[in-house]
């Protein structure tokens, strides 16, 4: 009897699922995938998969089972305890990095200004123990490739070593859980070893720094990238210099034109969206910000990626002005607001991951050349 | 649409055995044979024609050996029409696969073999002429044997498709066996072939000892999983349809001696070579020079059901010669060694053989059994592979687990002593596995 109810049970729940399938246009769409010319089991066999009940359950299911198979890197992403690391590799095309560094020494060369390299280790690098099998781990050493690179720059362009600094503060929240970048506490130790380099002799205390927690649900890049999803979202701190009221304006150029800020952390942002977007604003390709009733006369140009979002909110009550450009993003247009004479300090300023991976300074410095070929 | 895939287990399947239920028992073979011809013609297109061809040449062989009874010449003679037509197309289509990348047609070796050997069988008076055909073209063309399995022979197999009887107990069972072939090919065979493809990746003069050891120990667990996978998967959808298929793979791993891992690991074709060749050859029966040179080409033609290749060949005569070994040298005190060191001794014979399978080429056969051994000039594990069993272990211990057979004769004795607990089991773990298996195909 049991065994026969076992037989009726099976055969209901496939008659079940194929039922569902056909159901609400299903039986259009599978008559439309057997009669492709090309490929057509694939085309089945995709309708089929989209239109299965609780497709995305399942799926959730199949990247927990490869989880539990101890297979803990998916999509080139790391999952640790609790948090998302992105692997890190050797470069594909080494040329790129050749590239980067070379552009760094011209464009310093060409500023005719004190210039200054800082590349960020990602979080793999810096929180090794918390890579899955760290022992055995295939991770890339960016400490040596970060040394070959300052090592080409001295002379030139003074390096700024903030590995050393992460690396002490590791077992700290330093790096989001769910993106690839450091929180505000990481972007402080970076501003701690920035500062000293950039000639500041006053290096803020943290103390000094009033925090505020804007948002605790953000999920970022790697959330997104990795199929995996039982991380805990990653809170969003802002960092305000409390010991003197600063006025800030903040403008921000991108295709659309100019939009002022009054504030380094317009709150209304993560109404838009992203939760990210409230730290300065987000990242357009350029971001001027004026510090009202500065302490001396100090501009300072940074040319870099996205992490500047957790290290220049320290680095503001130091100077006049920053200027932040987006090297990959600038276009000539943005551009015509920029006028490097007035810098007193250019930073180089980037993640060790997109330094190695993507052509960071070309389109600057194109934009750049001609501009100056036409003065 | 393969059996693995979404497709056939959720609109194929339901509505087949929907089909099987409501046909009358007398029709059921034909309506059996249409659907697998169906899925063929769906994968194969125009090769079904081939199959179609095979089958028929054969049937007709069987015919007229049945209709030759009193002419013994003639009888050899349509025997080795049907024989040197299979191997002809066996040989064929293997070379060409080899030679231009051709497509080798799903199944050819299985229903060639199969229908072959239902005209030996009739030529040896082991099986009848079957005037109905329609049982004869199932048995060699049920579709889920095509992959990997079994190879059936008439006498037990085909008789039981004259009759097929639908029942809920065999759908159950049957759906229940069919999940848990597709579980293993999905859940470990898949995975550790991927595994292994990412082991052959590396240069082989950067190849350690243990590396080897790693590739052959991941080449037997995904050969074994998706090969037993795909005969389990036949065997349940034969139970659903109303027959038994025998049983292909015997936990190789347990095998006390290579002879006995020839019986326990693809056995059908195992049994299929030695009844055909071995037997038909003069067996134990001829001169032992001449017995030795038939074990070893009905090991080589093991070798070759896997492919036509000089490696295949190679895997094959390595495993002949530990044959041999043991029969003639140490037969002796065999029995007096230990079984443990039995097994270790099969496992070590059997994973030498395997560096054949895994390689290319002789030469690379050569250099993977030198660092095998001891010889090669890199030693240790790299980090990379040390990571690669590290993101794999847990597919690896339930793999091993699962090759030793011991869950299995708990399922047994479970069966055995608590048979209501066991199918209520069985149930839920049908359920379970249609859930998990269902996410590994999107």
């Amino acid at each position: 009897m049991l065994k026969r109810l076992w037989g009726v049970g099976i055969l209901f729940l496939l008659l079940g699922v194929s039922v569902w399938i056909l159901n609400a246009g299903g039986y259009k769409q599978i008559k439309q995938a057997v009669g492709a010319q090309d490929n057509w089991a694939q085309k089945l066999e995709e309708t089929v998969s989209n239109r299965l009940p609780g497709q995305r359950w399942l799926y959730y299911l199949q990247i927990q089972m490869a989880y539990w198979s101890g297979s803990k890197e998916q999509n080139g992403i790391f999952i640790g305890e609790n948090r998302l690391m992105r692997n890190v590799q050797p470069p594909q095309d080494a040329d790129i990095l050749q590239n980067n560094t070379e552009m760094v020494l011209s464009l310093a060369e060409k500023f005719e200004r004190p210039s200054y390299l800082m590349l960020i280790p990602t979080a793999c690098a810096v929180q090794q123990s918390a890579v899955p099998y760290n022992s055995v781990a295939p991770l890339y050493n960016q400490r040596a490739l970060i040394d070959t690179i300052y090592q080409r720059m001295a002379g030139n362009v003074t390096a700024v070593d903030v590995y050393p600094t992460l690396f002490n503060h590791q077992g700290e929240y330093i790096y989001y859980r769910t993106d690839n970048m450091p929180t505000g506490m990481g972007g402080y130790y970076i501003y701690s070893a920035l500062a000293s380099k950039l000639g500041i002799s006053n290096v803020r205390g943290i103390e000094q720094f009033s925090v505020a927690h804007v948002d605790y649900s953000y999920l970022g890049d790697l959330y997104r990238l990795s199929p995996y999803h039982a991380v805990e979202a990653d809170r969003i701190s802002t960092y305000q210099y409390s010991r003197r009221s600063n006025n800030y304006t903040m403008t921000h150029y991108d295709a659309q034109g100019a939009k002022k800020y009054f504030t380094l952390y317009p709150e209304f942002k993560k109404e838009l969206g992203d939760g990210m977007d409230i730290i300065l604003g987000g990242v357009s390709p350029m971001i001027d910000i004026e510090i009202g009733a500065p302490q001396n006369n100090l501009r300072l140009l940074v040319l870099g990626d996205r992490t500047v979002q957790s290290y220049l909110p320290f680095l503001l009550s130091h100077y006049s002005r920053v200027t932040f450009v987006d090297t990959t993003q600038i276009t000539p247009e943005i551009l015509e607001n920029l006028t490097l004479e007035r810098y007193s300090q250019v930073l180089f300023a980037f993640s060790v991951d997109g330094f190695i991976e993507q052509p960071q300074l070309n389109a600057f410095a194109q934009t750049w050349d001609s501009k100056h070929a036409e003065t | 649409m393969a059996i693995d895939s979404l497709s056939f287990l959720f609109l194929f399947l339901p509505a087949a055995i929907l089909l099987f239920a409501v046909t009358p028992s007398r029709v059921r073979p034909v309506v059996l044979l249409l659907l697998s011809g169906l899925l063929y013609y769906l994968i194969e297109g125009r090769y079904l024609m081939l199959m179609a061809g095979v089958l028929l040449f054969d049937y007709l062989m069987a015919w007229l050996l049945h209709r030759s009874a009193g002419f013994p010449l003639l009888r050899r003679w349509i025997v080795f029409c049907s024989v040197s037509k299979s191997i002809f197309l066996l040989i064929y289509y293997g070379i060409a696969l080899q030679a231009t990348a051709a497509h080798f047609p799903l199944g050819l070796g299985i229903y060639a073999l199969t229908s072959m050997g239902y005209v030996l069988d009739c030529y040896h008076n082991f099986a009848a002429f079957d005037r109905n055909p329609v049982s004869v073209l199932l048995m060699s063309s049920f579709f889920p044997c095509l992959y990997a399995g079994p190879l059936t022979q008439y006498a037990r197999t085909g008789m039981q498709m004259r009759n097929l009887r639908f029942t809920w107990a065999q759908i159950g069972e049957g759906s229940g066996l069919f999940l848990c072939g597709l579980a293993k090919k999905l859940l470990l065979g898949d995975p550790i072939g991927q595994m292994l493809k990412t082991l052959r990746e590396i240069p082989v003069y950067q190849v350690s000892g243990l590396t080897v050891w790693v590739m052959v120990a991941t080449l037997s667990l995904a050969l074994y999983f998706i090969l037993s996978g795909y005969c389990d998967m036949a065997r349940g959808l034969g139970m659903m349809f109303g027959f038994e298929l025998p049983q292909n793979f015997f936990y190789p791993c347990r095998a006390k001696s290579v002879n006995e891992f020839l019986a326990r690991f693809n056995a059908t074709v195992s049994r299929f070579m030695r009844r055909n060749v071995y037997v038909t050859l003069g067996g134990n029966r001829s001169a032992e020079t001449l017995a030795g040179a038939n074990v070893l080409l009905v090991s080589v033609l093991m070798g070759l059901w896997f492919g036509v290749r000089v490696n295949l060949a190679l895997w094959g005569l390595s495993i002949g010669l530990f044959v041999l070994l043991e029969k003639y040298l140490l037969s002796k005190f065999w029995q007096a060694i230990a079984p443990l060191f039995r097994i270790l001794y099969t496992m070590a014979a059997v994973s030498c053989s395997f560096v054949f399978f895994l390689s290319d080429s002789p030469a690379q056969s050569l250099h993977y059994l030198q660092a095998m051994l001891g010889l090669g000039e890199v030693s240790g594990l790299n980090s990379g592979i040390l990571y690669l069993l590290a993101s794999n272990h847990m597919t690896l211990i339930v793999a091993l687990l699962l090759a030793t057979g011991i869950p299995h004769s708990t399922a047994m004795l479970l069966k055995q002593k608590l048979p209501i607990v066991y199918t209520c089991f069985c149930g839920a773990g049908s359920v379970l596995l249609l859930t998990a298996v269902t996410s590994y195909l999107l």
